[in-house]
C-alpha cells in the first residue's frame, strides 16, 4: 500500500548540503516557505564534510587569477559570517615544488601580488627536505569545521517554522508545470508530492542526474567529469598541530588541519583521486555492488565497496617532502564523489558555475543548478535567490 | 610466496623508454609480476622519452590487461632528451622508499636478479647496480677505464642495466647538486656504501642503440669527465709539457745559432712556425677551458633539468 502526500512551497531546494542548507536559511529568513528535499538522512554527510575543508583564499589557483582574486573577497565575508566554526590558529605555509610544478617561488610571489593576498617568505629548508621545494610561504587562509557550521545552520533553520527540511527522500521525477515544478519522491512506503515555482538543483555531484530527471522543459548537462576521492584523516603531534602545509602545483599534496577535530586532512593530487568516470552522469563499476539505489549514488564513505586507502602512497609522497621531524600518523579515512567541470583542466579555476532552465527571464517558473567546488563562495547564490523572493513574499 | 611476507617498504620503478615498442610488454611484465610477488606497495614511473614508435600504445595495452595493478605513471618528456635526464625527471616523480632505475628496457637479467639486489640493499648498501658481465662496447670500455684511472673515488663504476638506490641516497645526491648530469657518478660518489652485482647476459648480448643516443652519451662521457675527473688537468698538463719541450729545443736552437757561424734567413720559416703551433695549442687550451667554464656554469645555474610535456596516471 502507497500513502500519498502533498505539499506546496515557494521554494524547493534539492540537496541538503552547505549550499542547500544556506539557501534555505536565506530564503527562509524572508518568509518564503522552503522544503529541502534531501536523500541522506541527515545533512552535510557527503562532499561539504568530506573535502580538505579549506576555506580558501585563492592560493590555490595560481594559473587562475580569476578564481582567486573571487575566492579572496569571499574569504573575508565568509570568515566574518561563520567565525565561530573556523580553525585560524595556525600557519598556513605553501610551497611551491622545486620539480614538476607549473609554478615557482618567483612566480607565485607575484601572482600573491597581482591577486592582492598576504604572501611571507620562509625557509624552505624549516618544513622541506633539502632541494624539495624551491620556496616556502606563510599565507592566510583557514579551515572551517563541517559539523560546527551543520550544527549552526540547523539551528538556525530550527528556529524557522517555513522551512522545512525533509530526510530519506528519493527523487523520481521532477514534472515542469506552467506555474509550478512539481517533483515526485519516495519516502519509506510514501509517494510524495512536492510543487513550487523555484527549484535549486545544490546536489553537487548529482547535479547532472537530477537535471535528467526534470521532464517538461529541455535539460542541458554539465560538461563533468567525476572523481571519487580520498581524504586521509590523520594525527600530528605538537610540532605540527599549528601548521598546515600544501605543496603547489602539479602532483603534490597537502597536509593541514581538518576543521576543529584536532585532526589534520592528507590529500594528494594524485592518489586522492581513486577512481575517474569521464560519463555525463558518474559510472563507476563498483556503483552496481555497493550502496547506490538504482538511479541515485549512495554515500561513498559509507559503501563497503569504497576503494582500499592510499595511504601509503599518499604518505611515502608527504614524506619524500616534509622533514622527518614532522610525524604524522593515519586515523581513518573519508570518502566522497567529486565533480570536476572539464573546461577547468587547462588553468585549474574552480568556478561556481549556475545555469537556470528558463530562457525566458520573466518564465513564473525558475529551475536554477549550482556547482561548485569552493565552501566560501556560496554568497553567488544570493543574486539568484532573490530573483523569486519579492514576488512570493 | 605467502602473502604475509611480502616486503613492507614502498619501491618504485623508473623505466626508461625511448622507441622500445618491441621490448616494453614482456619487460613491464616481468617488473610488475616481481613487484606483485614481494612488495606490499610499489609504484612504476614509465618515462617517456620522446618515443616516435607505438611505445605508449604498448604501455596502454598492457595495462589494460592488467588487474591488480595499483599505480603506474607515465612521464611524457616534450622531446628526446637523453636517458640522464629522463631518468632525473622519473626520479623526481617517484615516492618509494628505494627506487629501482632501470636505464634500458630489455630484459637481458633473470628477473630474480631484482630481488636479489634489493636484498644487498637491505643489508646496509644505498646504492646497489647490476651489471651485464658481456656485451659492453669498446668505447664504452674505454671511457670507463679512463675515468676509473683519472677519479680518486673510492667506488669505481662500469656499465650497469639497473640499479636500486634508496631515498638516503637520492636526499644526499640532490642535496649536493643542484644539477645532476650523470647519476652513476653520483651515487657512486655520495658517500654512502654502494655495491654492484655482475649478471652473466652471455645468453642475451645485443647490441642496438641508436645513433641518437650515441652522440647523447659522447657528449655525457666528455662532461662526465670533465666534471667527475682531473683527466682535463691531466691533458692540460701534458699539453703544458710539451710546449715547454719545445720552448727549450728552440731555446737550444737560438743559443746554438749564436755560436755557429751559419745564419740562415730559413730560420724565419722555422721560428713561424714554431709560433703558430704554440697558437694552435693555446687555443686547445682554451677551448678546454671555456667547456670546463660551461659545465660550470650548467651545475650553477641550470635549473630546469627537463622538459616534461605532461604526467599521466595511468592505473591505480
Amino acid at each position: 500500500m502507497t500513502r500519498t502526500s502533498e505539499s506546496k512551497s515557494d521554494k524547493l531546494i534539492i540537496g541538503a548540503g552547505l549550499y542547500g542548507l544556506y539557501a534555505a536559511l536565506y530564503c527562509g529568513k524572508k518568509g518564503q516557505k522552503v522544503t529541502v528535499l534531501e536523500i541522506e538522512e541527515a545533512p552535510f554527510t557527503r562532499a561539504t564534510y568530506i573535502n580538505q575543508a579549506r576555506v580558501h583564499m585563492g592560493y590555490h589557483y595560481p594559473r587562475s587569477l580569476s578564481t582567486a582574486m573571487k575566492s579572496a573577497g569571499y574569504f573575508k565575508r565568509f570568515v566574518e559570517d561563520y567565525g565561530f566554526c573556523i580553525h585560524d590558529k595556525f600557519q598556513q605555509i605553501y610551497a611551491t615544488s622545486a620539480h614538476f610544478s607549473w609554478t615557482d617561488a618567483q612566480e607565485f610571489r607575484k601572482f600573491c601580488k597581482s591577486a592582492e593576498i598576504p604572501c611571507m617568505d620562509l625557509p624552505a629548508g624549516q618544513y622541506f627536505k633539502s632541494g624539495v621545494c624551491d620556496g616556502a610561504f606563510l599565507t592566510e587562509e583557514y579551515t572551517y569545521d563541517a559539523h560546527i557550521l551543520r550544527d549552526y545552520l540547523l539551528e538556525e533553520i530550527g528556529r524557522l517554522p517555513n522551512v522545512e527540511l525533509q530526510f530519506g527522500r528519493e527523487i523520481h521525477r521532477i514534472v515542469k508545470q506552467s506555474d509550478c515544478y512539481e517533483i515526485y519522491a519516495h519516502y519509506e512506503a510514501a509517494e510524495e508530492t512536492y510543487r513550487a515555482p523555484f527549484v535549486l538543483n545544490a546536489t553537487y555531484a548529482s547535479v547532472n542526474q537530477v537535471l535528467r530527471r526534470v521532464e517538461g522543459i529541455e535539460t542541458q548537462d554539465f560538461g563533468l567529469k567525476y572523481e571519487l576521492c580520498e581524504i586521509i584523516l590523520c594525527k600530528v603531534d605538537e610540532r605540527l598541530k599549528g601548521i598546515g602545509l600544501t605543496v603547489m602545483d602539479g602532483p603534490f599534496f597537502s597536509i593541514m588541519p581538518f576543521g576543529k577535530t584536532g585532526y589534520h586532512s592528507l590529500t594528494s593530487v594524485t592518489f586522492t583521486p581513486h577512481k575517474t568516470s569521464y560519463e555525463a552522469t558518474p559510472q563507476f563499476p563498483c556503483v552496481k555492488e555497493g550502496i547506490c539505489s538504482d538511479y541515485w549514488l549512495g554515500n561513498c564513505n559509507q559503501c563497503a565497496k569504497r576503494p582500499e586507502s592510499a595511504w601509503e602512497y599518499m604518505s611515502a609522497l608527504a614524506r619524500k617532502y616534509m622533514r622527518d621531524d614532522y610525524p604524522f600518523t593515519y586515523e581513518s579515512s573519508l570518502f566522497s564523489m567529486k565533480p570536476i567541470l572539464k573546461a577547468s583542466e587547462i588553468d585549474d579555476s574552480r568556478p561556481t558555475v549556475i545555469k537556470r532552465l528558463e530562457t525566458d527571464e520573466a518564465a513564473p517558473t525558475t529551475f536554477i543548478s549550482v556547482l561548485s567546488g569552493k565552501i566560501n563562495t556560496v554568497y553567488d547564490l544570493d543574486t539568484f535567490l532573490d530573483e523569486r523572493g519579492s514576488q512570493s513574499t | 610466496m605467502a602473502q604475509t611476507s611480502k616486503e613492507k617498504n614502498f619501491v618504485s620503478c623508473v623505466i626508461y623508454l625511448h622507441n622500445d615498442a618491441e621490448t616494453v610488454k614482456p619487460f613491464l611484465a616481468n617488473i610488475c609480476q616481481v613487484m606483485q610477488d614481494n612488495f606490499e606497495k610499489y609504484e612504476i614511473v614509465c618515462v617517456n622519452d620522446g618515443c616516435t614508435d607505438n611505445t605508449v600504445e604498448r604501455i596502454h595495452a598492457f595495462l589494460e590487461e592488467q588487474e591488480q595493478l595499483k599505480a603506474v605513471s607515465l612521464i611524457n618528456l616534450s622531446f628526446y632528451q637523453g636517458v640522464e635526464t629522463a631518468m632525473n625527471a622519473g626520479g623526481d616523480l617517484a615516492v618509494g622508499d628505494f627506487l629501482f632505475e632501470f636505464d634500458k628496457c630489455s630484459l637481458d637479467f633473470d628477473p630474480a636478479l631484482i630481488m636479489q639486489v634489493y636484498r644487498r640493499a637491505l643489508e646496509g648498501y644505498d646504492v646497489v647496480s647490476a651489471a651485464p658481465k658481456h656485451g659492453v662496447a669498446l668505447s664504452s670500455r674505454l671511457f670507463y677505464a679512463l675515468y676509473n684511472w683519472s677519479s680518486h673515488f673510492r667506488y669505481h663504476i662500469r656499465q650497469e642495466r639497473f640499479r636500486i638506490v634508496s631515498r638516503r641516497a637520492v636526499n644526499r645526491v640532490n642535496q649536493m647538486n643542484v644539477y645532476v648530469p650523470y647519476r652513476k657518478a653520483m651515487y657512486m660518489n655520495c658517500g654512502l656504501k654502494t655495491d654492484t652485482i655482475i649478471y652473466d647476459n652471455s645468453a642475451a648480448v645485443h647490441k642496438t642503440r641508436n645513433r641518437e643516443e650515441r652522440g647523447n652519451r659522447s657528449g655525457l662521457a666528455v662532461d662526465t669527465l670533465i666534471i667527475f675527473t682531473d683527466v682535463l688537468e691531466k691533458f692540460s698538463m701534458l699539453v703544458s709539457m710539451i710546449l715547454l719541450g719545445f720552448l727549450i729545443v728552440m731555446f737550444g736552437w737560438i743559443i746554438y745559432s749564436i755560436f755557429s757561424t751559419v745564419r740562415p734567413v730559413e730560420g724565419w720559416l722555422s721560428l713561424m712556425a714554431l709560433m703558430s703551433f704554440g697558437f694552435f695549442m693555446l687555443s686547445v687550451m682554451m677551448t678546454l677551458i671555456f667547456k670546463y667554464l660551461a659545465v660550470l656554469l650548467n651545475m650553477n645555474f641550470k635549473k630546469q633539468r627537463y622538459v616534461v610535456e605532461g604526467v599521466e596516471k595511468l592505473a591505480k
